[in-house]
């Protein structure tokens, strides 16, 4: 699967885009930086889909995970951070001895697997390299015959048509089984943001629990009635 | 250190392994993706184990994920490329990944939000109560 | 109507229990319990004259053989048995088989081969034998059975009536009348049971009985002392008894009279210095005699025993129960014929006991205790004519002993209770003119135990002083004619002085304060502040509880005035002057005192006959032959046994020894089995004076001659020169006291068996308190001791080691283990990347170390 030409060129910008912003996501000062970082590092990761041929999954990257969690990420520092940086310099890292510790792990970890990836991929090429330029080949035969697009200039490709093919076909049962967790999770961030006001005028709480939270916060036994 | 440059150096003279580094940077293959990947997943996890702001963190667990997506797409492909017939899963498992990631995400920050109401901190190491 | 006997011992038993059961509960007048009870023994009594009659002198009598009531079916299995093993007395019997074979060997002999000295076979080989063992309940009826039968039943009945006199106005009466009925229930079964078991259940009563009634009163201590000391002493006997009854059944393999003895018969006789089973039987049925009749040394309980109603002294100590070693003894003379050093035993003690009774009854002050040694003295006689051979003389004198024994027992109670409870006889004298009757019916009965003729006493003394004079069966005869010759004497002297302190002279409870019961009353009451005359006690006893002379209460000055002034109230002192009994009291006198005069002739001598019993089967010689055994002809009856037309009864075994063995063997045989030699009084004046009814005439006078010593010498002292008995008790001083204190006796017992006795159950209670509780207790507190140590070594040396051990991990580990509970959630994230370190690690350690050391080696080799 090499790629050649302005590819290649596109990997190496979306890879040192993505790894760098990923460093500036670890390193930021401003959690509203950090989420802006983690965007771009995501989109740059989205980037690298395509060039990997999978539209779908850079398409489906960019929708949830930027569009959805990221702005939810987003949403919760205004809701939690905001206080941050008015409370003066706080520390970001931890203490030294934790970040030392994590940093020679990190390290050796890094070295470890970069040694294992490197040794893997000799093992794996040289077990594969009849089919890698065959695939190769058939790579080029089917981008040969691949439809073009309305305007002529692109060929439309049957990635995501193979994708859904194997998704509804052979994963549909692990594909409702994600619907069912994404309920599950719907559901229960819900139930885990509630306030004690909420908690208590949808009847919630505790009996034991209850006169110990209205003694503490009297506000929240005045339930409004109506408004 | 001093070993490895030498020794690099030293391979630079018998043959020049730098040459064969633009070689193969002119036509990068699955072994790139992969340690981009890797290493996206460790700054992931020094992010995790380093921060002290606790949305960072959960931001650092999206990258590892995500490096991990990068991981599961790039063998996609190649598997494309030597003719297997489960390529696809690669594919198919990352959008399950993602979706995970969303949901765990979602709840994730449900208990931040909740931990905040209660400790009016985002900062991890003043929420130890474990602690002996 | 003999077969109606089986009623004799239930009607008693009848009324005693309707009275004992019902009497209290609905409160029976006094006439009806009497009623009840004199009725039952009425009626047993006439049935058993009915059944004796019939048995032996009606036209269908069955006499001289036993009837035993299981021929008509009148019986029971009572304990039904297995077989038994019959391992006693195996050579015995192996010589009686031996004989047995000799006999039909020489049977079937012509006389000339009789003549010739014989050889027969030496041993038969004795495999051990067995049988079964059934002991039924059936009553048995035989000349010596149907004699007591009588005895009991008409003396009881006489002493029933008189208690019923004697006991009125207490508050136990019908108490008194159910033991008296048990009591006869139990003295019948021993004497009409058909084998020896019964007899011992009967035996046990009696004994039983004997302990009730003289703790009749039972809240008086020496009552209850008495009453235990009776039957303590009465069960040593038992003791030896059994054995004898173990004895019997593992040797002859029956416990019935007519088996075992049929068996015993042909036994070789044990002469002198050879002891046999039979004799080890024998010996355990005389200790039973001996704790029943109280012969020495065991005679102590029966002074003791007079702590009861006199009426209970009369019927068990002097008529009944006593004599029941007699009828156990005559019952068994197979036995004890078989062993000759059994006979000379129970002589020896017969006499013994004779003579030491009699001495101490000289000094006794107290008419009963005179009565009771008297008894013991006159039961020794009885056994000293069983101990010579003569058993029928020795039932005769149970006889007349019970007739006059019980006619003097009763007038004892007679005075006692006219004397208002007053025993001491040196309170009293004169009695003749306010007691008349008591008076003269107790003249009979002193001249028949003196032995004067022709009262009964006479009759059966001489006839047991000729016996142990003439005696062929033991050897000593003279020497038991010589101790109670002299016994006799001593008996005819304190029956004298009984007589003469009692009823003659002066009357000396003028004189002296009165004692006794009277003089409790006062007493109490004067505690009580009572008038005199509302004083009355609870328990009537029979005993002075004060010593002679102790005047309790206001002395009156003037004896006359307190005899005038007094008589009124609850109780007629009469002025405490003695008075008559009443009739229901002196009637049964009278009759007793007709018996104790002409009972004597059923055994008339046969020196006044003319050498021989006449009489047929009305001389009780004669009517008890069947049931003696003859060890000369080896056969019950003596050779000269005549049925009552006179003809001569001969029994098979007697016919063949006379008629077919040769005739020196015949006279050898007849001459005296036992082989006696030495000193034979009888014989020797015989051979003097040339015949034998000169020598009977001659002991006939001698013992009226020594009768009339006693009596005299008691006249001389007691009537004549009041002041004689003290002369002679200073005189005679060491004697005197040792006859006082009954020769110490029972000082000697407690000191050396009950005391003893005591001590060993001190010691055996401190061994079990100190050794084996303190075992017990030791190895508690080892057990606590140990259970401490180790606890010990668990709390300090286990428990420390712990511990140590676990302080020391926790000193060591605490922080350390500690530190990792941060709670600070990246250090945890921190350990789980260490893991995957780990992990991948271990899948590539080897290929990393390889590169680096390929890496190295190309260093190495560059620069090398």
């Amino acid at each position: 699967m090499n790629l050649t030409g302005w590819e290649a060129v596109f990997f190496w910008v979306f890879a040192i885009c993505a790894i760098f912003a990923g460093l500036l996501t670890v390193m930021a000062r401003n959690a509203v930086h950090s989420a802006l970082f983690l965007i771009s590092s995501l989109v740059s990761v989205a980037a690298l889909f395509i060039l990997l041929h999978a539209e779908f999954i850079a398409g489906v990257q960019i929708l949830v995970y930027v569009g959805g969690v990221m702005v939810l990420f987003l949403f919760v520092i205004m809701l939690v951070n905001v206080g941050a940086e008015e409370r003066g310099r706080d520390e970001i890292f931890n203490h030294p001895r934790q970040v030392g510790a994590s940093l020679i792990f990190c390290f050796l970890l890094v070295g470890g697997l970069l040694f294992a990836v490197n040794k893997g991929y000799q093992g794996l090429r040289t077990r594969d390299e009849a089919k890698l330029v065959q695939g190769a080949e058939d790579r080029i035969n089917q981008e040969k015959s691949l439809s073009r697009s309305g305007t002529g200039t692109t060929k439309i490709t049957v990635d995501t048509e193979s994708v859904a093919q194997s998704l509804y076909r052979y994963a549909s049962l692990p594909f409702e089984i994600a619907s069912v967790l994404l309920l599950v999770a719907i559901i229960g961030s819900v139930m885990l943001a509630r306030t004690l006001k909420q908690e208590v005028s949808a009847d919630d709480v505790a009996p034991e629990e209850l006169p110990e939270e209205l003694r503490r916060h009297p506000e929240v036994g005045k339930v409004e009635v109506g408004t | 250190m001093i070993l490895t440059v030498f020794a690099f150096v030293v391979q630079e003279a018998s043959g020049g392994v730098l040459s064969q580094m633009k070689e193969s940077a002119k036509h990068p293959d699955l072994s790139k993706f992969l340690v981009i990947g890797a290493i996206l997943f460790i700054i992931g996890v020094a992010g995790v184990l380093t921060r002290r702001n606790i949305i960072v963190i959960f931001m650092s667990i999206e990258l590892i994920l995500n490096a991990a997506n990068l991981n599961f797409i790039a063998f996609s492909r190649y598997l494309q490329e030597t003719g297997n017939v489960n390529a696809l899963a690669g594919q198919i498992f990352a959008v399950f990944v993602i979706v995970v990631a969303a949901a765990e995400a979602a709840i994730g920050l449900g208990i931040v939000i909740a931990l905040y109401r209660n400790k009016e901190t985002i900062w991890v190491d003043e929420i130890d109560l474990l602690k002996w | 109507m003999y077969r109606y006997i089986w009623l004799v011992p239930i009607l008693p038993l009848l009324g005693a229990t309707i009275n004992g059961l019902l009497g209290r509960k609905f409160r029976f007048s006094e006439p009806l319990i009497g009623g009840i009870a004199v009725g039952s023994v009425a009626l047993s009594f006439l049935i058993s004259l009915a059944a004796v009659y019939s048995y032996g002198f009606g036209s269908n009598s069955v006499w001289p053989n036993a009837y035993v009531t299981s021929k008509d079916g009148n019986s029971f299995n009572w304990i039904p048995g297995g077989a038994v093993n019959i391992n006693l007395g195996s050579e015995a019997r192996q010589a009686v088989e031996l004989d047995k074979e000799r006999q039909k060997k020489l049977a079937a002999m012509t006389p000339e081969e009789r003549a010739r000295p014989q050889a027969f076979a030496i041993a038969t080989f004795d495999f051990p034998r067995s049988a079964l063992l059934n002991i039924e309940w059936s009553y048995q009826l035989d000349p010596l059975s149907s004699i007591f039968m009588l005895v009991v039943t008409g003396v009881g009945l006489c002493i029933f009536v008189f208690a019923t006199g004697y006991m009125h106005g207490d508050n136990g009466f019908y108490r008194f009348f159910a033991y008296m009925g048990l009591f006869m229930f139990s003295m019948l079964l021993l004497v009409m049971g058909s084998n020896f078991v019964m007899m011992f259940v009967g035996w046990e009563g009696v004994g039983l009985c004997s302990y009730l009634l003289i703790g009749y009163y039972f809240d008086r201590q020496e009552a209850a002392n008495a009453s235990r000391k009776a039957f303590i002493t009465n069960r040593i006997g038992d003791f030896g008894f059994a054995l004898a009854i173990f004895g019997v059944i593992a040797t002859f393999g029956t416990a019935q009279y007519t088996d075992v003895f049929a068996q015993a018969k042909d036994y070789p006789l044990e002469l002198l210095g050879h002891w046999g089973i039979l004799s080890w039987i024998a010996l355990g049925l005389f200790v039973g005699a001996c704790g029943k009749s109280a012969q020495l040394p065991l005679h102590v309980w029966l002074p003791d025993a007079m702590a009861g109603p006199t009426p209970v002294s009369a019927l068990i100590h002097a008529a009944t129960m006593v004599t029941a070693g007699l009828y156990m003894v005559t019952r068994t003379n197979v036995i004890f014929q078989h062993s000759q050093t059994m006979m000379l035993v129970v002589a020896l003690v017969g006499a013994a006991t004779a003579l030491f009774a009699a001495t101490i009854g000289i000094t006794q002050n107290d008419i009963k205790k005179v009565l009771a040694y008297s008894t013991v003295s006159q039961l020794g006689f009885m056994f000293m004519a069983c101990g010579v051979g003569a058993f029928a003389i020795g039932i005769f004198h149970v006889m007349t002993h019970a007739f006059f024994k019980a006619l003097m027992f009763l007038g004892a109670g007679s005075v006692i209770h006219g004397m208002h409870h007053e025993q001491d006889m040196r309170r009293m004298g004169g009695l003749k003119k306010y007691m008349p009757y008591t008076y003269m019916t107790f003249l009979a009965g002193w001249l028949a135990i003196c032995g004067i003729i022709p009262f009964s006493g006479f009759w059966s003394k001489d006839e047991i002083l000729w016996s142990t004079a003439s005696t062929t069966y033991i050897p000593l005869g003279w020497l038991v004619w010589l101790v109670g010759t002299i016994a006799a004497t001593c008996t005819a002297f304190y029956m004298t002085r009984l007589m003469a302190m009692t009823f003659w002279g002066k009357e000396k409870f003028l004189e002296q304060p009165a004692g006794g019961e009277a003089d409790e009353a006062h007493a109490s009451a004067y505690d009580k502040g009572l008038a005199s005359h509302d004083a009355h006690l609870e328990s009537a006893g029979d005993r002075p509880r004060h010593e002679p002379g102790e005047h309790v209460g206001p002395v009156h000055e003037d004896i006359t005035t307190h005899v005038t002034t007094h008589g009124r109230g609850g109780h007629p002192h009469g002025a405490h002057l003695p008075h008559e009994s009443p009739p229901s009291m002196w009637i049964p006198l009278v009759v007793l005192a007709v018996l104790a005069t002409i009972g004597g002739f059923v055994g008339i001598s046969p020196a006044f006959t003319g050498g021989k019993h006449v009489g047929g089967r009305l001389n009780i010689v004669r009517y008890l032959d069947p049931i003696i055994w003859n060890p000369a002809t080896r056969y019950f009856g003596s050779e000269e046994m005549f049925d009552s037309y006179g003809k001569r009864l001969i029994f098979e075994r007697a016919e063949l020894t006379l008629t077919t063995l040769p005739e020196g063997e015949t006279q050898k045989l007849l001459a005296g089995p036992y082989k006696t030699e030495g000193f034979n009084l009888a014989h020797t004046i015989e051979s003097k004076l040339g015949s034998e009814t000169a020598t009977e005439w001659l002991f006939i006078i001698l013992s009226l001659l020594v009768a009339g010593i006693g009596i005299g010498l008691g006249l001389l002292f007691y009537v004549k020169d009041t002041r004689l008995p003290d002369i002679w008790a200073e005189r005679l001083r060491p004697l005197y006291v040792a006859s006082y204190h009954k020769y110490w006796v029972d000082e000697f017992y407690g000191w050396a068996i009950t005391r003893r006795t005591m001590d060993a159950a001190r010691a055996v209670y401190a061994f079990d308190s100190k050794v084996v509780d303190g075992a017990v207790n030791g190895v508690a507190w080892l057990t606590r001791g140990f259970s401490r140590v180790v606890g010990g070594i668990d709390k300090y040396f286990v428990d420390g080691l712990v511990n140590t051990i676990a302080a020391f991990i926790m000193r060591l580990m605490s922080p350390l283990l500690r530190a990792a509970q941060t709670g600070f959630t990246q250090n945890y994230a921190l350990v789980m990347v260490l893991g995957l370190m780990i992990v991948v690690a271990l899948f590539f350690a080897g290929d990393i170390a390889g590169d680096i050391a390929a890496a190295l080696k190309n260093i190495f080799a560059l620069f090398v």
